[in-house]
C-alpha cells in the first residue's frame, strides 16, 4: 500500500487489534496471551486532534468494541474469558481483539480473493498478475484485471477452494508454453512464455543430491540457503558472490568430492567404458536429455585431456553442468 | 543563497548537463542516463578524462535542517547552530565543522525538488533517473556510468556497492532489485561490506588454477547454450556472474582493508561508513569508476530526529571531508565526482515523535570534483 492510501486510523486500528497481547509462560510453557481489558489510546493528527484508536482495517467496517468511560478503570476478571479452556494453552477473551482481526480478514474482505489467486499464480506461473504478488496497490496495477478478477469470483464463489484453482492454472494453455521464449517477445507480464525460475536454495541443494548420490537428503540444505535466500523473487538476480561461492566455496566441492560411494554418479560412471556412453548417462543424469555433438566433442576432449587423473576431471565436468543455467533453472 | 565564480561559459555547460545527468528525476526528464551522456561532446570530454565517481548514498534521507541549509532561530530549527564557512556569507550546520572548511571545494544544492515520498519510490527515481517505465527497468546510475565510462574489460569491478550488509537489512528489496536493468547484469555492482572483504575469492587448493580455469570455460559453454537456445535473461545474467569471478580473484588485495595504512583507517573513523568510504577511495585509486557506498538506512528519523542526527552528521562530515581533501591531494579530485545524497529530504515541522517526516519538495545535496566548480550553493 502506498502512504497516501493508508491513513493514521489505520495504522492505529491495526496496532489496537494486537496491542492487548503479553508474552506469558504460565505452567512453564512460553504462550501469546491476550488480555480482555485496555489498549485504548487516541492518536493525535498534524492538527493536534485526537482520536480514539478505533479497531479499523483497510476497506471494511470498524469493529464495533465498547469503550471505557474517560478515566473510568477496567477491572480485569475471569468472566471476561471464555470458560472451557485448558491449562495447556492461554485463556482466550470472550471479545477477542485477534479474532475479530481475523473475521475481518478471511469473511469476505474485498482483497482476500485477489491476494490469494494472485499469490497461487504468481508461485506457478513465475509472477503475479499484479506484480510484485505481494504489492497489490494503486502503483502495481494487474496486467490482466479482467482474469484476475474472475479468478478471484470463481475462488470467492468455491469457497477458496484451492485444488480447484491449481487445477484451473495448470491446465490453462499459458502455463503449459514452451519456456522458449520466441524472437519478438519481450514483455513477461505477457506470460507468452514459460517463465524460467531460479531453483530456491533449498531446491537447488536437494537436486545437487539427488544428482550426484540419487538421493535428496542433504546436510548442505543450510548452507544453499543462506546463499540463495530469495524463494519468490521479483527478478532473477544473479550476483557474482553467488558464483563466487559454488565456484570457490568449500561446501559444493566437498559434497562432490564426497559423493564417492560405488553407488553414486561419479564413481559410476568411472567405470564406464566407452566415453560415448559415459557422456550421454552424465546429460541423461542433470540434464534428461542428449547431448548434441558439439556438447559431445566438447565434454570429451575436456575428459581426455585429464586421462591421468580422471577423478578428478569428473568432478569437474560434474561441477559445471550443475553450475550451469540448465540445471540452475526451473525451465 | 550565494554564487561564487561560476568560471568559463564552457564550464556552466558542462555543469548543467552533468546536473541534469544527475537529477533527471527531479526534472522529470524522459531521458534516461545513458541519453544524457549519448550528448556527444560531452560524452567524449568525460572519457577522455577518465571520469569517476563516488556516490555516499546516505540512505533513508537526512535532513537538509541539520546538514546543508540549517534554519537555526525558527521554531522547528532544532537545537543545532549554524557556522560559517570558507565561503564568505554561507552557513551551513555546526555539526559539519569539517566540511565548512573545504566549502570553497564543494557544491551544494539547497534547491533539490523532486515527487515521490516514500522510501523505494524515491531511491528509483533518485539512482534510476526516473519513475519506473514496465517493462524495462532502468538502470541504476552506477551502471550507466560504469557501462558508459567504465573499462569493461578490466579486472577491477567497475561498479562497486559497499555497505555494511550487502544483501540485506532494511532497504533489502531495493537492494534484491535489478540494478543493471535493461544493460543487462554485467553492469550490476560488486557486492561487498560488512567484514570488508568478499567471500570466496580464493581457490580452493583441490584444484589447480588451469583447471579452475578449463572447468569455468566448461560452464560457459554448456550454460552459454542454454541461455541462447532458450533466449533466457536470467540465464544471461548468471552467466555474467560466473564470467566476473576470475578477473575479480585476481584483484582480492584489493578488497582488504587490512592492506591499507592504519593511520587512513583511523582518520577516517572505524564505523562500518568511514571505512567503506575509505575503501570506495582505494577502489577509485586502483581502476573502479563507480563506488556507492550506502550504510544500511539509518537517516530515516523519524523520531528522536535531533539525537540520531546528532550521531550520523558529524560521521559524515568527517568522512566527506577526508575524502575530497584526499582526492585532491592525490590529484584525483578534477577527475573524480563525489556525491552525497539521499533519496529526499525532511519537513521542517517536527512531529508528535520530535521526528522529521519525508519531504521531496526542497532539499538539499553536496557534490565535489569531477569538473564540478567548488564554492557554488544553490538555492
Amino acid at each position: 500500500m502506498m502512504a497516501d492510501e493508508i491513513k493514521q486510523a489505520h495504522y492505529w486500528g491495526l496496532v489496537a487489534f494486537f496491542n492487548r497481547g503479553k508474552n506469558s509462560d504460565s505452567n512453564g510453557t512460553l504462550k501469546v496471551e491476550e488480555s480482555a481489558i485496555g489498549g485504548f489510546s487516541e492518536f493525535a493528527d498534524l492538527s493536534g486532534e485526537s482520536t480514539p484508536n478505533y479497531l479499523t482495517f483497510l476497506e471494511t467496517e470498524t469493529v464495533s468494541e465498547v469503550r471505557p468511560d474517560g478515566k473510568e478503570e477496567q477491572e480485569d476478571s475471569d468472566d471476561l474469558y471464555q470458560a472451557n479452556g485448558s491449562p495447556l494453552f492461554a485463556r482466550v477473551p470472550k471479545f477477542s481483539r485477534r479474532e475479530q482481526f481475523v473475521k475481518q480478514v478471511v469473511r469476505d474482505h474485498p482483497r482476500l480473493a485477489l491476494a490469494f489467486v494472485n499469490r497461487i499464480w504468481a508461485i506457478l506461473m513465475g509472477r503475479g498478475i499484479v506484480h510484485p504478488f505481494d504489492e497489490m496497490d494503486s502503483m502495481h496495477r494487474p496486467s490482466h484485471p479482467e482474469l484476475l478478477e474472475w479468478l478471484a469470483e470463481d475462488t470467492r464463489q468455491n469457497h477458496y477452494d484451492l485444488k480447484r484453482l491449481v487445477r484451473g492454472i495448470v491446465r490453462s494453455q499459458a502455463y503449459q508454453q514452451t519456456s522458449v521464449r520466441r524472437a519478438g517477445l519481450e514483455d513477461p507480464a505477457s506470460f507468452a512464455w514459460y517463465l524460467e525460475r531460479p531453483l530456491t536454495g533449498e531446491q537447488l541443494a536437494r537436486s545437487v543430491m539427488v544428482a550426484l548420490r540419487g538421493s535428496a537428503d542433504s546436510d548442505v540444505v543450510g548452507a544453499f540457503r543462506q546463499q540463495f535466500p530469495e524463494v519468490l523473487p521479483e527478478t532473477y538476480v544473479s550476483t557474482i558472490k553467488d558464483a563466487l561461492f559454488l565456484s570457490n566455496g568449500s561446501i559444493l566441492q566437498k559434497a562432490i568430492e564426497e559423493s564417492n560411494h560405488p553407488d553414486h554418479l561419479i564413481p559410476k560412471h568411472l567405470e564406464m567404458e566407452s566415453r560415448d556412453e559415459q557422456i550421454r548417462s552424465l546429460f541423461s543424469r542433470l540434464f534428461c536429455r542428449e547431448p548434441d555433438a558439439t556438447e559431445m566433442e566438447v565434454v570429451a576432449t575436456y575428459l581426455d585431456a585429464r586421462k591421468e587423473r580422471s577423478v578428478e576431471a569428473l568432478q569437474q565436468v560434474v561441477w559445471s553442468m550443475i553450475t550451469s543455467a540448465e540445471f540452475r533453472f526451473n525451465h | 543563497m550565494s554564487k561564487r565564480g561560476c568560471g568559463s561559459p564552457e564550464h556552466l555547460i558542462h555543469r548543467r548537463l552533468f546536473l541534469e545527468g544527475t537529477m533527471a528525476g527531479a526534472s522529470a526528464s524522459a531521458a534516461s542516463f545513458s541519453g544524457q551522456f549519448s550528448i556527444p561532446a560531452f560524452a567524449k570530454t568525460t572519457q577522455r578524462a577518465a571520469k569517476k565517481c563516488i556516490l555516499l548514498w546516505l540512505c533513508g534521507a537526512p535532513s537538509q535542517f541539520e546538514t546543508w541549509d540549517p534554519k537555526p532561530g525558527v521554531e522547528t530549527g532544532g537545537p543545532f547552530g549554524s557556522i560559517p564557512t570558507s565561503l564568505p556569507g554561507v552557513h551551513i550546520s555546526s555539526l559539519m565543522p569539517q566540511c565548512a572548511g573545504i566549502m570553497d571545494k564543494l557544491a551544494v544544492i539547497r534547491s533539490m525538488s523532486t515527487k515521490p515520498s516514500e522510501h523505494f519510490q524515491g531511491i528509483d527515481a533518485l539512482t534510476r533517473g526516473d519513475t519506473p517505465r514496465p517493462p524495462f527497468t532502468r538502470p541504476i546510475l552506477g551502471s550507466v556510468i560504469s557501462q558508459q565510462l567504465g573499462q569493461i574489460d578490466s579486472p577491477v569491478p567497475q561498479f562497486v556497492l559497499l555497505d555494511p550488509c550487502p544483501e540485506g537489512n532494511e532497504f533489502k528489496s531495493f537492494k534484491a532489485g535489478n540494478w543493471a536493468g535493461w544493460l543487462g547484469a554485467e553492469y550490476g555492482p560488486v557486492r561487498a561490506g560488512g567484514d570488508y572483504s568478499i567471500p570466496n575469492l580464493d581457490r580452493l587448493d583441490s584444484i589447480s588454477d588451469l583447471d579452475h580455469e578449463d572447468r569455468e570455460t566448461l560452464r560457459q559453454f554448456l550454460s552459454r547454450k542454454f541461455e541462447n537456445d532458450q533466449r533466457s535473461d536470467a540465464a544471461g545474467a548468471l552467466n555474467a556472474s560466473f564470467q566476473r569471478v576470475r578477473g575479480l580473484m585476481s584483484c582480492a588485495p584489493l578488497f582488504d582493508l587490512n592492506q591499507l595504512p592504519e593511520e587512513d583507517r583511523n582518520r577516517y573513523g572505524r564505523g562500518a561508513f568511514s571505512q567503506h568510504v575509505l575503501q570506495a577511495r582505494h577502489l577509485i585509486e586502483n581502476g573502479s569508476t563507480f563506488v556507492m557506498v550506502a550504510n544500511g538506512m539509518p537517516w530515516d528519523n523519524h523520531v528522536y530526529q535531533h539525537e540520531m542526527h546528532q550521531m550520523l552528521v558529524p560521521e559524515l562530515d568527517n568522512v566527506l571531508f577526508q575524502l575530497v581533501t584526499d582526492l585532491d591531494q592525490r590529484g584525483l579530485l578534477e577527475d573524480t565526482l563525489v556525491i552525497a545524497m539521499g533519496e529526499f529530504g525532511r519537513t521542517p515541522w517536527l512531529n508528535e515523535a520530535r521526528g522529521r517526516d519525508h519531504y521531496p519538495n526542497a532539499w538539499s545535496l553536496a557534490m565535489a570534483g569531477g569538473g564540478v566548480d567548488g564554492g557554488v550553493v544553490n538555492g
